[in-house]
């Protein structure tokens, strides 16, 4: 299954980024680690809703 | 490091471990990777376990190696993938049990009834490897002089094998992580949704800013040599050949001299 990004994601892969050029180690590691986090919850909520959407249409 | 700590999170490895592989027995070909994970969140939470490092994670066939991750928080999320026959198979969960993590990783193959109680061809090799790294991860523990050093033995034992090394892609580029101290505020941190959780995150950046203060091991084994391996370590090599991916992950006890996994065979029962 390829589930795209959401648009938030995508969002924030700007940040990301700038993280990634800019810092490094620890700082990094915390840095770009909570954007991904973020991004994360982000898919999390896209799945759950498309999980739940298609509950509804599955006939009881 | 006391013994309550060690017998708590023996505890927490078992019921992790419990649970896994009571849910891996139900699996059958159809089933989805989001179904699965949800099956032993569901599981623990029947046992009281509401807080996690991670929920569970689900991957079926290439998503055992990784394929096409970019993002490993967000596309290591279980997905609507259903499983088929013949294909491998990996399932890992960290809960945390009365304050003690655990973080118990199993693979297998799946067959028409459930997973096949002996994998042959390249996941049956990957599992002989990784029998062998986990006897050399044991070794390897007691005389590196940091996690670099046994990151990098570790690497060279994949390469001869001429397999892939996937535990570079997790976060931080991990081998293993302390599980120990585990700071009591984040065991209250309310789950959000599935995968990592801000008690992970939180625990984590704390042990690093700890660190960077001089007061604080380094909680990771990456590429970093941080000075010498000491406490409780969750160690998940990971390693694939092609579409085929399979890890194990088990609590690692380095104690002075003493250094020991409390579960001594790959998939085996949790000593204390």
């Amino acid at each position: 299954m390829k589930r795209s990004r959401t648009l938030g994601e995508r969002a924030l892969d700007v940040p990301q980024r700038v993280f990634e050029r800019l810092l490094s180690g620890e700082a990094r590691i915390a840095a770009t680690g909570l954007v991904r986090y973020v991004k994360q919850v982000l898919r999390s909520r896209a799945i759950d809703r498309e999980l739940a959407s298609a509950a509804k249409r599955t006939p009881h | 490091m006391n013994f309550a700590t060690v017998t708590g999170s023996a505890r927490a490895q078992r019921l992790a471990r419990e649970v896994v592989h009571e849910v891996s027995l139900s699996m059958r070909p159809g089933q989805r990777e989001v179904d699965v994970a949800r099956r032993i969140d569901d599981g623990l939470a029947r046992a009281g376990v509401h807080r996690f490092l991670h929920t569970a994670y689900a991957w079926w066939g290439e998503r055992t190696r990784f394929a096409r991750f970019v993002d490993w928080e967000p596309d290591a999320l279980p997905t609507t993938r259903a499983i088929e026959e013949g294909e491998p198979f990996i399932l890992d969960v960290a809960p945390i049990v009365g304050g003690y993590v655990a973080d118990y990783a199993l693979s297998g193959t799946l067959g028409a009834d459930g997973p096949q109680a002996a994998s042959g061809g390249v996941h049956g090799e990957l599992l002989a490897v990784l029998r062998d790294l986990k006897k050399a991860i044991a070794a390897f523990a007691r005389t590196a002089k940091g996690g670099g050093e046994l990151t990098r033995r570790v690497g060279r034992l994949i390469d001869d094998e001429h397999l892939d090394a996937i535990h570079p892609m997790y976060p931080g580029h991990v081998l293993g992580h302390s599980l120990e101290p585990f700071p009591s505020v984040f065991e209250r941190v309310p789950t959000v949704g599935r995968g990592f959780q801000a008690s992970l995150l939180g625990a984590y950046a704390v042990a690093l800013v700890r660190h960077q203060l001089g007061r604080a091991r380094y909680p990771l084994i990456n590429f970093e040599d941080r000075g010498p391996i000491q406490g409780l370590w969750a160690v998940e090599p990971h390693v694939a050949r092609g579409d085929v991916g399979a890890k194990f992950e088990s609590i690692l006890i380095v104690d002075g001299d003493e250094t020991r996994w409390l579960d001594g065979d790959l998939f085996g029962e949790v000593a204390s």
